[in-house]
Order: C-alpha cells, then structure tokens, then sequence
C-alpha cells in the first residue's frame, strides 16, 4: 500500500485521456449536447409553430339569437384553460362566422376548415346544434364546442324566460368555493402533487440521470478491464501496481471522464433551458417558461451530489469487480448481468415509489444502499425525509460503498489472473482471503 | 545471496500446478527454465513474482521474501504478450516506467537508447498494434527492463522471433548480465539455452527433475559423447562390443557413441588406431541439452504429439532411458 498514490494517479490519468480522447465518447458527448439543448428549446418553437396557426371553427347561424355565438364561443375557448380540459391539452381555435353554407361545408370537407357548427331553431323554439369535422368523442375541440352549445342554449333558454342579460351575467358568476387539503404541512407524499411540473421534471431528471450514468459509465469500467485482461495488459499491471491502485485509478479515470461528458451535456441542457425563455418572446408564444424549476437550498443540491457520486462509486467498483472475472469480451454482458440487474431493481422501485413517497416500504427501502441513491433524493426534494433518515441513509451508502471497494479489490486480485476457468464463488473466495 | 525457491507448491483445483519445487539461482547469471507446455514454468514464474502466492514453501531474493520486495526488483516479460494495443510505443512505454517509479527523463533516455538498439526509433510514435509481432516482443522486453530491475523473469521470450531479432534480443541478454543483473528465462528450444545459460531446471508436470550449472546436469547424465569418423565405414562396426560403450547413432559421415563413465574416451581411439583403421575425426562431448531433457522427461520438449504415449509408459518422475536411433 506504500506510495499507493502515484500509481493510482498514473493508471486514472491514463484512463481519463484514452477515454477522453476516443472517438466514441468525442461522438456520444456532442450527440447527447445537441439532443437535449433541441430538447429544451423544442417546446418552445413547437408552440410558437402552433401558435401561427390556430384551428379554424366556422359557425353558421340561421337562428336569431341575444348572444353573439362567435363571440360566446371563442369566450369558451380562451377560458377553456381554466376549465375541464388540462393546461397541456388545450387547444386553440379561431372561430370565424361564414354565411354560405355550402361553401363552407366543402371547406371542411377539404380540410381548409377545422370545423363547422350549425346553429338553428327548430319550430318548437328549441335550438339545434350541428357539428361536422374529423374531430372524434374526445376530441378537445369538439368537447369545448359542445360546451359552447350547451352555454349559448341556457342563455337562450334565459333570454326566453325572461332574463335580461344583466341578470345572466349573476346568475353565472362562479360560486364560492374553498378547498382544504388534508396532511397538508408543504411536503408531499407524491411527486405528482408535491408542487408542480417542476418538481417531477426534477425528480424523474434524477432518477434517469441515476440510472443512465450508472448503466452506461459502469459498463465502460467493466468493459475496460475486461479488455485490459483479454488483450494480457493485466499481467504486466499486476506486477508493476497494486490490484487496490488499479481499482481505484481505473474506477477514478473512468468517473472523471464521466464526469466531464456529464458536465459538458449539462451545461448545453441548462444553456437551452435559459435560451427557451427569451426565444419563446421572439417567437412570439406564451412568455413563461415550459416550466419553472423548484427552488432548491444549496444544501439539498450539495446533498444530491453526494448520494448521486457515493452510489456512483458503489456500483463502479462491483462493475470493475466483475469486469475482472471474465476472460473474453464476449462473456462481459452474462456476467454483468446481476449488477445490472441490481441498478433496474433500484431504478424500477424508484418510480412505484415516487406516487407513495411515505408509505412504510418506501422508509426502509430508501436506507438500502442499493436503492437509496435513487429514492432518497425524491424524498428530500419533496421535503418528506427526516435529518436522520438522510443521515443514516447516506452513512449506510458510504459503509455499502467501502465493503464493496475492499470485496472488489479482493475479486480484482483473485480474478485477474484467473484465465480461462470460471471461478466459482468458493474458489474466489478461496483467492480473495488468500492475499490480505 | 541468490535467488531461492524452496519447495514451493501451488494447485487449481484438482491440479498440482507445481508441485514441491526448490532450487537456487546466482546472481548475475543467465538462468533457463525448460519444460514442456503446462510443466509448470509459468506457474512458478507467477510465483517468484508474486503474482500467485505458493500454497506451501517460500521465495527469497538475496534472504528478503520476495512478498516483501519493492515491486521494481522485477522485470517481467510474460508468455502472452500484453500491451495496449491502441496506445503509443513511447507512450506505452513511459506509462510503464513511471508506474516502476521512473523518472521522466531517465525514462525518456533509455527509451531512446533501446530502441535505438533494437533497430526501430521510427516507431516510437506507433501504436502498438500496427507493429508486426517481433517488434511488439521487442517493445515488451523493454517495458520489462526500463526500471533497471535486479531480475528479469521472462516467459518463452524467443517464442515467434524470427533469426535477426533473436540475435539483437540475446545481445540483450548479455548486455544485461553483463549490467550485473540476474536473468530466468523459460523456454523449450535448446539451442538458446546452450548458448545463453550458466545454469538450467528442468520441470515436469509440476516436479523438478534436475537444476543446476549446465555442465553438471550434463553430467549426470552419466556419460560422454564420442563422435569418430573413419576413413571406411566398416572399421566401425566392432566399436559397440568395446565395455561401456554403446552406439548412439551410426551416421553417414560419423558414429555417435555413449561412453559410460569411468571409461576414458580414448580408449576407444586406441582401440581404432590399434586396428590399423585411419581415424579422420575424433571429438568428445558431453550430451546436448535436447538429449538430457529428452532423458529426463522422457520425451521431447518441442515434441507434444508423443507427450501422451510417454505420459502412458513413463510411471510419474521416473529416469528413463530414451529410445535411441538405431539403424
């Protein structure tokens, strides 16, 4: 273990600049920048698209009514956002009057018109409502133009009764209504109603960003010994380093170049999320941004880091540990198997756990060094975790992260030298006691 | 004061990879390792390296353990190539280096120096896997000795190097011995051996069957060689009736003979003259290295096709007497 530092810190730089330097990583790291900066800034530029050109509704009336329908109707379009249709499915349209009624229903037919609703008065005084276009049951437009209907009906039903419009307008006005929520001290037991689109951006955003780094960077370390072994490099390192300074200068290498495409696709991701904002003015659509992130204490962001990096490091050094016990390429994948399968296992239980975020399952689970990396994080940004429960989750983490370090260094020395055989779990144990 | 290897065994499983080994090397000298594949050389090489630890029995470099040696003590070339095939010979190379603790520019002047030496400086900016396999050997030799390593432990080093590297690797060799440091090599073509080393072991599924100065291995064979050449070949055909003396192998040009010891080879000369019979060549020698480890092992070092028939007639370490060439 003597001067254990310089050759830890040799075999990381060496990693760090043939990983770096590969043409893979060059294309990988420049893809996924491009990717998800297009990605922030496509809502933006689809919904200024859209904007330009709203769906046209024509209304043809035969009936004389109190109420100007177009202008009934389109009142229930732009208030639709605050009715039964959701904020993202809200459709636009644009209604517009025609008075050839021929002419219009071949527009339709031709798809030039989104629409057409005929209004008419039967001879019994009632109003009868017709509308033709593509649009099925559901359809949002067609839901909202049924709700216009059914508005313009009770005020014509008003009108006939006797009701001036003034007192229509008090007979519509929205009730008083206060609703109380129950458990309601600012946290949340679920993502979804913790506190807008924000957070579960940002929850799922670290559930993903988990798993992706720890499947894909721990897959490169694996992959990395495995070809120091296949192509007999190992058998020179074994005599001039350490298995430990291996261990750790292959596992740092790789994390810091990791780290490095991390950091240069999360600059572009923030770059697009900053530049969505002003292009969504020039563009000319909606002024807010796609979402708004919570607001986060720099303790909870210093505490993400940690358990992102701790788990990181757990799962870097099993994959080394495993990477080193085969002896062909092509045998890595059947042998990474149950480390993966470890990662999915965490990440899976993550999303059934982010809409029961205080259930008791999701208490314990989240103290597993395993799982905790990814369940612990929601908990915090959704303000349900304890001091302590963080604490001794993180401390477990670190402790789960050691003896993985100290059984993987052992594997490291009992596998890689080990050509050819299978080692059996008696026989690596067997090798990893024998060299303490 | 030497290199020492005392009864060290190791076993995989149900196998005796090596199987109560000792024996001694000296310093500054040129040590050859001979057996057939899977005698367990390399094996025993992992174990002076301290890559594998022996099961039972120990290893010393001049009285220190060798689990207790700096890791420069030793220089490596091992039997399955192994270099980074997409990095840069100097690159490669000074990476190697500074894990031993080398520093940059005492590095950089034996890089230069040696491959100067071995004829290829224009492929320093190479990658590895572009150079053909003879200079890929050339630039593990020298990822095994640039940290001046006291001893240098290589497997089959001349295996797949065509006659001129051979040449430039022995001259190697020497240099290095001639540094003062001690060299093992393990190999099965004799001819190096003979040329090269002061000293040999012989080893055989896991035992050894024989170690020490080549000379002395020699004989204990218990017998010379005597190779005489007759101006006609009938004056021969009397010689294997002389005592102690038996034929070897009767050749166009001359008759190899087995001389007990004991009996002074110039008898035998006496006894032709004495015939009247004209004697044009007449050379005593003790038995080449391929015979001795033909008789010990009981066939062939190269010859692997054999190895199961001898495995089959041979009871397990015992001395035999080689099926000669009679005609």
């Amino acid at each position: 273990m003597n001067q254990f530092l310089p050759n830890a810190l040799l075999i990381m730089d060496r990693e760090y600049r043939v990983r770096v330097n590969s043409r893979a990583f060059v294309i990988g790291t420049v893809l996924l920048a491009v990717l998800l900066a297009a990605g922030m800034l496509a809502p933006a530029v689809i919904g200024a698209i859209a904007r330009d050109d709203p769906d046209r509704v024509a209304i043809y009336s035969g009936a004389q009514l109190d109420q100007d329908p177009i202008q009934a109707i389109q009142g229930v379009f732009l208030g639709g956002a605050a009715g039964n249709v959701s904020v993202f499915g809200a459709p636009e349209a644009q209604i517009v009057g025609v008075d050839d009624l021929r002419q219009a229903e071949a527009q339709v037919a031709r798809g030039e018109l989104h629409g057409l609703l005929t209004i008419d008065r039967r001879s019994d005084g009632t109003l009868a409502f017709r509308y033709v276009s593509a649009d099925d049951a559901t359809d949002p437009t067609r839901l909202l133009i049924q709700q216009g209907a059914s508005a313009l009906t009770i005020a014509d039903r008003l009108s006939a009764a006797g009701l001036d419009p003034g007192q229509q307008a008090g007979v519509f006005r929205p009730p008083s209504f206060e609703a109380i929520e129950l458990g309601g001290d600012g946290s949340g037991s679920n993502i979804y109603e913790a506190g807008g689109v924000g957070v579960v951006v940002v929850a799922i955003g670290l559930i993903v960003l988990a798993f992706v780094a720890i499947v894909t960077y721990g897959s490169w370390i694996a992959q990395s010994v495995a070809e120091e072994k296949s192509s007999r490099v190992m058998e020179l390192l074994v005599t001039a380093a350490t298995p430990f300074q291996l261990l750790a200068g292959k596992v740092l290498g790789t994390s810091l170049a990791a780290l490095t495409q991390f950091a240069v696709v999360i600059a572009a991701a923030t770059a697009g999320y900053v530049a969505s904002g002003p292009l969504v003015q020039i563009l000319g659509g909606n002024a807010s941004p796609i979402f708004s992130l919570p607001s986060l204490s720099v303790v909870d962001v210093g505490l993400f880091a940690l358990f992102f990096i701790t788990a990181f490091l757990l799962y870097a050094v099993l994959f080394a540990g495993v990477g080193s016990l085969v002896s062909r390429q092509e045998d890595l994948q059947q042998a990474l198997t149950p480390v993966m399968w470890l990662a999915v296992a965490g990440y899976g239980v993550s999303w059934v756990a982010t809409s029961s975020l205080d259930s008791e399952w999701v208490r314990i689970i989240s103290q597993v060094p395993f799982f905790s990396p990814f369940i612990m994080p929601i908990r915090i940004l959704v303000g349900n975790a304890a001091a302590w429960e963080v604490g001794l989750s993180l401390v477990l983490l670190l402790g789960g992260t050691f003896v993985a370090l100290w059984l993987a260094a052992r594997l490291y020395r009992a596998g890689v030298l080990s050509y050819g055989q299978r080692p059996g779990i008696r026989q690596l144990w067997h090798a990893a006691r024998e060299h303490t | 004061m030497s290199l020492v290897v005392d009864s060290i065994s190791k076993r995989f499983g149900e196998i005796r990879a090596v199987d109560n080994v000792s024996f001694a090397i000296e310093p500054g000298r040129i040590f050859g390792f001979l057996g057939s594949n899977g005698a367990g050389k390399t094996t025993t090489m992992r174990m002076i390296l301290d890559i594998l630890r022996p099961d039972a029995g120990s290893i010393t470099w001049r009285g220190a353990s060798n689990t207790e040696l700096p890791r420069r003590t030793w220089g490596y070339l091992p039997e399955e190539r192994g270099l980074y095939p997409r990095m840069k010979v100097v690159e490669q190379l000074r990476f190697f280096a500074a894990l031993y603790g080398v520093g940059r520019r005492s590095a950089e002047t034996e890089i230069r120096y040696w491959l100067e030496r071995f004829r290829i400086p224009e492929y320093a900016e190479r990658k590895v896997e572009e150079l053909s396999k003879g200079n890929q050997q050339k630039i593990q030799f020298l990822a095994a000795i640039l940290h001046d390593p006291h001893v240098l432990v290589m497997d089959e080093p001349f295996s797949a190097l065509d006659p001129v590297n051979t040449r430039l690797l022995k001259e190697a060799f020497l240099e290095m011995r001639d540094r003062g440091k001690t060299l093992v090599f393990s190999t099965h073509q004799m001819e190096q051996v003979e040329e090269l080393c002061e000293a040999i072991a012989i080893i055989d599924r896991g035992r050894l069957l024989v170690s020490g100065a080549v000379r002395d291995v020699k004989r204990s064979m218990g017998r010379r060689l005597v190779r005489l050449a007759t101006e006609s070949q009938e004056g021969r055909a009397w010689l294997p009736d002389l005592p102690g003396v038996s034929l070897s192998q009767q050749r166009e040009d001359y008759a190899e003979l087995n001389v007990r010891d004991g009996i002074d080879p110039h008898t035998i000369l006496h006894a032709t003259l004495e015939r009247g019979v004209r004697v044009t060549r007449f050379e005593i020698a003790d038995p080449s290295l391929e015979e001795v480890f033909v008789e010990y092992v009981g066939r062939s070092a190269v010859d692997e096709t054999e190895t199961h028939l001898a495995r089959a007639a041979l009871p397990a370490g015992a001395r035999s007497v080689p099926e000669l060439d009679r005609r």
